[in-house]
């Protein structure tokens, strides 16, 4: 096993090496000119701003930034905030998105389970319908509308005063853009957590615990979650590393400034190397959640090999 | 499972303190003399060269000062950085004498020698506005002889040091705004020494050249200025803190102490945040929330015609670009064509039921009324009747064989995507005709439209310094902004005639002649004239709104 | 590198011994094929002037509440328009994405899942790799620069910006929807080919082509079809959340999702025009809420007892 973390580990910076390349590739076949703004520019001021940048052709943009963020760990200047190096913007915000994404996972985690081992021994029942319905609203509405009635809640005369709009400063300022960030893993939680649940709920252990005189709620609670969470667990390692690195429009409507704006705003903008750096830092979090959750399932349930999946 | 819970938690508090930067020093501060205002985007740039959005110019007015300051309520050009000019009897050199007690944040004077290493800077290393220094003697050729070699000789650019304090300008010809133009950003001083550190080298190794001054230099606490108020943080895409300069020479007529520059991008969180009283002004009230507030008449909003112009611009060559319908005839090429066009639009429908922001519709290029002095002809009213006759005479009576033209838009703007369908329908209405509507993402459309790669798009056009020419110059035919490839001798020259003209009254004339060809042969059509709108609440004074969004920051104050 | 996912469920054979259809397929399907027979028989109407806005009454219909009419039956738009034209309209388009998008997605995505299975070796080792490694990349980003990338020449090929724009839109989300149908496919293939039955065939002597047809395919439409019915309601979503963004389908022609984003900037706490928001999200809630269900049950129905993640 630890043979194989190791490999797994290895070919990390390989993928990411493809990544970088690709998305290069995406990046600057896209039509439209980082530089361009609202007026037309001269010729020679964008000659300027190209030499200036090393985007005089692909060749050289392709072969400067790599070279520079190995040798020292920067993936240049923003194309289009000047001020700032892509660096900046993202120690600056993958913070904020963290710490959004964290307490979303944490509510996402808790009443996902919650919701979806309730369902599972009510099984068919109101109670089944009731509470998979709602957690399905969760994916069944664009979360610019969920997050925008967030926001609109907010601002009613029973809640004004009690979250604060437009600021993030204060734990307080978590809860709404939270909830709102929380819906969708919310809703996959509770599906995945129902269905390994029935599975679990029929298996012959479970009936030798219930003839042995255990409760039901300590059969369900203590012996089955134990059994049915690994499917939910391997689905929180790429849900977290989403999760984790922002969404555009929760962070747009509750005015946060962190780093999922960057995954639209950079395209739109064609900040190549803002671009560069948004992708980089999100596959090397999809990787490396998804290392950690074959590792923990390694922990959890010897029988699985890592790479088994293979 | 509570484990994996307690790891959870356990990040959250690791990484939380670095989120939530909490910042308690203000807020037990008294609100007395502190303005919170909101942007809607994070500044772009405050480096002088490249700056070019109206926001960034806004900041630049309260931590830097140049020569002249425009000052309300004309905005006329008042002495700031310095204190006089003597003006030769041909009208073509300027001597300005700097005010001696004037000083950079850091105490050094400013000097001469600040204005020049700055002015120097736009031509070396050019920016959107480089062009305006095309005025004074020698700016053009030494920044094309520039561009070339990477040197040349400055003693050819007419901007002397006559010693330190004082600076002489010499010009081709006289130029009416030039004080105007010197109160603008791109004309004003820096700091050389603070910006050493960030030179951007040809060769990191041989350091020969200097191709340019990495942005950072702006940024405290590295920033040097001489503004009435010094930049002390900038929280990206968060807030900039200004604080008042107490080194700035007329710190005692500055009212306010410090001036928080929010940055929300949300419509709806900017007005609940203004609603909160967490916000004292909102700079430029967003197009879906300023309609309904004025319907209510909420008494916070001011508006007044903005300096800006939204139009259509039509491509005027006789064969359409290639990538358009494959480069097939232009029917547009037919001024009769255009007219049709133009005379059959309902404008009042777009003012009134799109924007409704009380906009004027706009018959003229020129926003009316925003110029002293200055008075537009007048331009032609919607005939439907009369644009039906015009395409019939142009070859397409009832719109038949009229081509399908794609009228092009860009996407994220949910007005012109209004504005767009709404034109679609009239035209469909009065002329019979039909046209496809094309909306593109943002960055394609202005490479679209800057490559002339078009037939029918939407655009909008704000002057930049006060006087006609900021509008006409643009359709001139071998001007860089001339989208719609319209040439025409006849304007040229009265654009020429006009800037050789000294008398004010005489050239206002000549210039609104030509801008009369552009208001009947409509290389563009004008839709309306734009409305700046703001909430400004009624603890604020000294911010009115105005139709170049200019500010006097040391006469704004916010009292409880 | 893969996904720890127990992706893999459990085959499913004989399908014989199935219990009655759950009430949640029979609700989530005939909710779906009420409200899509609605939105295609009312099309001739709706493609015509009304809900594309000719022919408008400049006056009191602008923006105005729902009135007894049937035209104004959810009310009007800003430009006069009525909602429940658009909202019609709208949905034939956002159901025809999301179909688009779940074929997309099952052509490819099975394709790819049925070589990499079946082949093993290098191939399955490479093409695994490869949707590692579009896992790995933020897929809105993907969509949007495809959108952008493609459709410029997309536009010269079909002569009209509006054909391109939806043929780029159906492209755009099927190529990130195809990734889990691959991975799915390619996991059931790897547990059939070890099957007692399938040993028995090939030493009958069965050729692979036919062992392939025969008997692998058919073992395949149970996952395909749950994977697919998934599929349509986040395709949907994600054509919502470009119109959003103002990358989506072109104007005048609506979705649920841009009738739902203009819903969103009608919203104010000044004046509400709730009509703008309420219907086009009630109509794209239920009918995401049916295909949830419709999928679920799908699922469990097919598969009793198997715990098949969704990613």
């Amino acid at each position: 096993m630890p043979r194989l973390i190791v490999y797994r580990l290895l070919q990390v910076p390989l993928v990411l090496a493809v990544i970088y390349v690709i998305t290069f590739l995406l990046a600057w076949v896209a039509p439209g000119d980082p530089f361009s703004n609202d007026r037309n520019i001269d010729p020679a001021v964008l000659a300027g701003l190209r030499e200036r940048y090393h985007a005089e052709s692909p060749i050289k943009f392709l072969f400067y930034y790599p070279l520079e963020l190995l040798t020292t760990g920067n993936f240049g200047d923003s194309l289009q905030y000047k001020e700032w190096t892509v660096n900046d913007i993202i120690e600056d915000s993958l913070p904020v998105s963290m710490t959004l994404g964290l307490f979303a996972m944490v509510i996402a985690t808790v009443l996902g389970i919650g919701v979806g081992t309730l369902a599972a021994v009510k099984r068919g029942g109101f109670v089944d319908w009731a509470s998979l319905s709602i957690a399905l609203i969760g994916i069944s509405l664009p979360s610019f509308v969920v997050a925008a009635l967030l926001l609109m809640l907010s601002a009613t005369d029973a809640l004004r005063g009690v979250f604060a709009v437009g600021r993030f400063e204060k734990p307080i300022d978590l809860i709404l853009p939270g909830l709102a960030l929380s819906l969708a893993p919310m809703a996959y939680i509770a599906r995945l957590t129902r269905v390994s649940m029935l599975d679990v709920l029929s298996s012959d252990f479970v009936r030798t615990a219930r003839a042995k005189g255990l409760s039901k709620s300590m059969v369900v609670w203590k012996h089955c979650l134990r059994n049915a969470i690994l499917p939910v667990l391997s689905y929180l390692g790429p849900a977290a590393a989403v999760t984790l690195t922002g969404s555009f429009v929760v962070e747009k409507v509750f005015n946060i400034p962190g780093l999922g704006q960057h995954f639209i705003n950079s395209v739109l903008n064609r900040d190549q190397t803002l671009i560069l750096g948004v992708v980089m830092v999100y596959s090397a979090f999809v990787l490396i959640f998804n290392l950690a959750v074959d590792v923990l399932y390694g922990i959890v349930d010897p029988r699985i090999r890592v790479g088994g999946a293979k | 499972m509570t484990r994996l819970l307690t790891g959870l938690l356990f990040l959250l508090t690791l990484v939380a303190p670095a989120a939530l930067a909490q910042d308690g020093r203000r807020e037990a501060h008294a609100r007395r003399h502190h303005l919170r205002f909101i942007n809607r985007g994070d500044i772009f740039t405050l480096d002088l060269n490249q700056m070019s959005y109206m926001q960034d110019f806004r900041l630049t007015y309260a931590i830097r000062e140049g020569l002249y300051s425009p000052t309300g309520p004309e905005w006329t050009p008042v002495p700031a950085g310095a204190f006089g000019v003597d003006v030769s009897q041909d009208k073509c050199v300027y001597t300005f004498h700097l005010r001696p007690e004037a000083k950079w944040s850091n105490g050094d004077p400013v000097t001469a020698k600040d204005y020049i290493f700055s002015w120097f800077r736009l031509l070396e290393d050019p920016g959107e506005y480089s062009y305006l220094f095309n005025c004074i003697k020698g700016a053009r050729a030494y920044q094309q002889a520039f561009e070339k070699t990477h040197t040349s000789d400055r003693k050819t650019v007419g901007i002397e040091e006559v010693d330190a304090l004082t600076l002489r300008v010499t010009l081709h010809q006289p130029l009416t705004y030039f004080l105007d133009l010197v109160a603008f950003p791109p004309f004003y001083p820096r700091n050389e020494a603070s910006m050493r550190g960030f030179i951007i080298w040809d060769d990191p190794v041989k350091q020969s050249r200097v191709v340019g001054y990495r942005n950072q230099y702006t940024r405290p606490p590295d920033a040097v200025t001489n503004g009435p108020f010094n930049l002390v943080d900038w929280k990206f895409k968060r807030v900039l803190k200004l604080e008042k300069n107490p080194l700035y020479w007329d710190a005692k007529n500055v009212k306010l102490d410090a001036i928080d520059n929010i940055i929300n991008d949300n419509v709806l969180s900017q007005y609940l945040q203004f609603e909160a009283k967490a916000a004292d002004w909102i700079s430029e009230v967003p197009a879906d929330i300023a309609p309904e507030l004025r319907a209510r008449g909420v008494k916070e909003l001011q508006s007044c015609t903005a300096f800006g112009t939204f139009f259509l611009t039509l491509y005027c060559k006789p064969n359409l670009p290639n990538s358009v319908m494959g480069g097939a005839k232009n029917p547009m090429a037919d001024v009769r064509v255009r007219q049709a066009l133009a005379l059959s639009i309902d404008k009042s429908f777009v003012t009134e039921r799109i924007t409704r922001m009380g906009e004027a519709v706009a018959t003229t290029y020129i926003p009316p009324g925003t110029l002293p002095g200055y008075t537009s002809l007048p331009g032609l009213p919607m005939d439907v009747k009369r644009a039906q006759q015009l395409l019939a005479d142009a070859g397409f009576p009832g719109g038949q064989g009229f081509p399908k033209l794609p009228f092009l838009y860009n996407s994220e703007n949910t007005t012109r995507a209004k504005v767009a369908q709404a034109l679609q329908q009239q035209w469909k209405q009065n002329l019979g005709i039909d046209i496809e509507i094309e909306a593109i993402e943002g960055k394609i459309f202005r490479q679209r439209v800057s490559t002339k790669q078009y037939a029918i798009a939407t655009v909008a056009w704000y002057g930049d310094y006060p006087d006609v020419s900021t509008f006409t110059d643009k359709y001139r035919a071998n001007s860089l902004q001339n989208d719609s490839a319209w040439e025409v001798p006849e304007f040229d020259a009265l654009l020429d005639a006009a800037a050789k003209e000294a008398d004010p009254p005489t050239r206002f004339r000549i210039l609104a002649n030509a801008e009369g060809m552009i208001n009947t042969q409509f290389p563009i059509i004008p839709i309306f004239h734009y409305v700046n709108a703001g909430l400004i609440s009624d603890r604020v004074s000294g911010i009115k709104i105005n139709p170049r969004n200019m500010i006097r920051w040391k006469e704004v104050d916010v009292t409880e | 590198m893969s996904f720890a996912t127990p992706v893999t469920p459990a085959v499913s054979l004989a399908p014989s011994r199935r219990e009655r259809l759950p009430g949640r397929i029979v609700f989530g399907g005939s909710v779906v094929a009420f409200i899509l027979l609605l939105c295609l028989v009312s099309l001739p109407i709706t493609l015509g002037e009304g809900a594309l806005g000719y022919k408008v009454q400049v006056g009191e219909l602008v923006r105005s509440a729902p009135a007894a009419n049937l035209g104004g039956f959810f009310g009007y738009d800003m430009l006069g328009r009525s909602i429940l034209g658009r909202c019609l309209l709208g949905g034939t388009i956002s159901l025809t994405i999301g179909l688009a998008a779940a074929a997309i997605a099952v052509v490819l995505g099975t394709t790819v899942g049925l070589i990499a299975g079946y082949k093993g070796g290098w191939i399955d080792a490479t093409l695994m790799r490869a949707v590692d490694i579009l896992y790995g990349l933020p897929y809105i980003l993907l969509v949007i620069l495809f959108k952008i990338g493609l459709e410029p020449p997309l536009t010269r090929l079909f002569g009209s910006a509006q054909t391109a724009n939806l043929v780029v839109l159906f492209l755009a989300i099927g190529l990130v929807s195809w990734l889990t149908m691959a991975r799915v496919v390619r996991g059931q293939v790897l547990s059939l080919r070890e099957m007692p039955f399938i040993e028995a065939c090939r030493a009958m002597g069965i050729p692979e082509t036919r062992i392939f047809i025969k008997h692998i395919l058919p073992n395949l439409i149970g996952p395909i079809t749950v994977y697919a019915t998934l599929t349509v309601p986040s395709a949907i979503l994600q054509e919502s959340f470009l119109s959003f963004l103002g990358v989506g389908v072109r104007p005048p022609l609506p979705t649920w999702g841009s009738l739902a984003s203009e819903g969103v900037a009608a919203l104010s706490p000044i004046k509400f025009y709730w009509w703008m928001l309420l219907f086009p999200c009630l109509l794209l809630m239920t009918t995401l809420l049916s295909l949830n269900f419709l999928g679920d049950g799908l699922r469990d129905w097919l598969d009793p007892k198997k715990d098949a993640a969704k990613l």
